[in-house]
Order: structure tokens, then C-alpha cells, then sequence
């Protein structure tokens, strides 16, 4: 797939896009869509390369189909079991170790359980501003470049 | 081309238009949701038909909806179509699937596996109608 072209407005509330020469890819995957295509335009406006899945079954679709992610930011609240954003981040780590996971959720009590999968402590509590989610997503990803 | 200078309004930098990709297969949905985008369209997607009428109702205007017709979820893409017409009667549809539409329908169709650029042209030609009221 062509990467798309260059942001087609920023707000004045957007912080420094990602590298112009290369576009990052983020896979966006939350079943509740007004508010997994909001961020994902955010993102986009910010520069990101940004997938759209409405859960862990095609997350899973559009990692095993090689296309290169970056980094998954996976809703953890409403399904379980094999469905679930944990079970999702526990998978991606097993088979794309290379690929960051940022995991949110309404579930206050989860926190500590996602912290073993996160880097960089618990996860994203919803309900999130699209500027943390963004300081995060830059994090995680300058600490993968500097260990490249 | 025909369309070659629509293709450029799109780029042009004018507001682009927005379409609504609603695809239940998500490899598909990914491939003409970035074409549509690197064509300069604005792009929302839906995995199926409850979420491209959540994005309707509040996501803001929708120029043109390009639809699977079978999807799961009780609701497939002609009943989406039809519901659409009712309550957005303006907004051009488009609808796809790898076999031919088995009941009546007067939507514009495009078979499966559709080429990319084919569909853009369509794509176009109805939002050119849409916008003389043709």
C-alpha cells in the first residue's frame, strides 16, 4: 500500500510530526468507532501512517499480512478472553516483538496487569486527550529508535 | 483521462471530499481507504453496517458511501443502502460484492475484485452528478 501524503492541515494544538522521510505506522484498534476514527484522523494529522481495526481479529489480519507496524494502540476494556486488547498485546509481543503496544481501557483495575505489558507504565485510562495519546506514542517509539 | 482533472481538484488542495469505505474484510478496507486517501480524499472506514450509520449520525458530512453488500452483523450493504437513502437521500452510494446483486436494486455496483482506479473514476462521475444535481 502507497504511504498516504503529508497531513492535509495541522491544528494549532498539534505537537512536532514523526520524521517526514518515513512515515510510522500505527494500528488503531477499538471497536467503538467514534472513537477509533477520531484519533486515527488525529494521528494522520500528526504525521502517522494510521490503520483502522475494529478488534483483535483484524489486527491480527492486517499484522500477519506483513504490512509493517510500528506500533499497536489497542482498546484492553470490553471483550476477554482470546479477544481481549490484552490477549491482543500478549500475542503481539510473542509474534512482533519489534511492534510497541500502548493499551487503554475504562477498567481502572487492569492497570497493574497492563503494566506488564506496557513499557512505559499502566495503561492509557480512558477517557484519553488525543495530545497524551500522541506524547506517548512519541515515546515509546524514540525509545525503539534510539535502541535501533 | 476523463477524470484526470478531477483527480487533480482533489489533490489541488481544495476541502477535500469526504467517503465512507464500508467493508467488513479488513485487508480490502485498508487498500481503497489509502488509495482513496492518496487520492485526496478525506476518509472515514466502518467494518459494517452499525458503524458506517454511527459515523453518519455523528461524524460529520459525507459526500459518498462505497459499500459491501454481504456483511456480518445482521445488516448488509443493500439494507444499509436503503437507510441511507432515507435519511440522507443526497449522499451518492456505491455498492460492491464479489457476486452479483440478487434483488432489485438501482445502486450503482462494482464487482469484485474492482480495480482501484476504476472505482475512483466512478467514485468521481457520481460526486461530479451530485454536485450539478444530476
Amino acid at each position: 500500500m502507497a504511504h498516504p501524503a503529508g497531513s492535509t492541515g495541522m491544528s494549532s494544538s498539534s505537537p512536532s510530526a514523526p520524521s517526514a522521510h518515513e512515515p510510522q505506522t500505527i494500528l488503531v484498534v477499538d471497536g467503538e468507532v467514534l472513537i477509533r476514527m477520531p484519533l486515527a484522523e488525529y494521528l494522520r494529522e500528526c504525521g502517522y501512517r494510521v490503520l483502522e481495526a475494529v478488534n483483535s481479529v483484524e489486527a491480527k489480519i492486517v499484522l500477519d499480512a506483513g504490512i509493517e507496524v510500528n506500533l499497536v494502540f489497542a482498546d484492553a476494556s470490553g471483550l476477554t478472553g482470546e479477544e481481549s486488547g490484552f490477549a491482543l498485546a500478549s500475542w503481539v509481543r510473542q509474534h512482533y516483538p519489534e511492534t510497541k503496544v500502548l493499551l487503554t481501557s475504562h477498567v481502572a483495575d487492569a492497570a497493574g496487569k497492563a503494566a506488564d505489558l506496557c513499557e512505559k507504565g499502566p495503561l492509557l485510562a480512558k477517557p484519553y486527550s488525543h495530545e497524551v495519546v500522541l506524547r506517548r506514542i512519541q515515546t515509546l517509539l524514540q525509545s525503539r529508535e534510539r535502541r535501533a | 483521462m476523463p477524470f484526470a482533472r478531477d483527480q487533480e481538484f482533489e489533490r489541488s488542495g481544495n476541502s477535500p471530499r469526504t467517503i465512507l469505505v464500508v467493508e467488513d474484510e479488513i485487508l480490502i478496507r485498508l487498500l481503497i481507504a489509502e488509495h482513496l486517501r492518496d487520492c485526496g480524499f478525506k476518509v472515514r472506514e466502518a467494518g459494517n453496517a452499525a458503524e458506517a450509520k454511527e459515523l453518519l449520525v455523528s461524524a460529520g458530512p459525507i459526500d459518498l458511501v462505497l459499500s459491501d453488500v454481504n456483511m456480518p452483523g445482521g445488516e448488509d450493504g443493500i439494507a444499509l443502502a436503503h437507510w441511507i437513502v432515507h435519511r440522507h437521500p443526497m449522499i451518492p452510494i456505491i455498492l460492491t460484492s464479489a457476486l452479483p446483486p440478487t434483488r432489485g436494486t438501482n445502486f450503482p455496483f462494482l464487482a469484485k475484485p474492482y480495480d482501484l482506479e476504476a472505482a475512483v473514476a466512478l467514485i468521481l462521475l457520481l460526486l461530479r452528478d451530485a454536485a450539478t444535481g444530476g
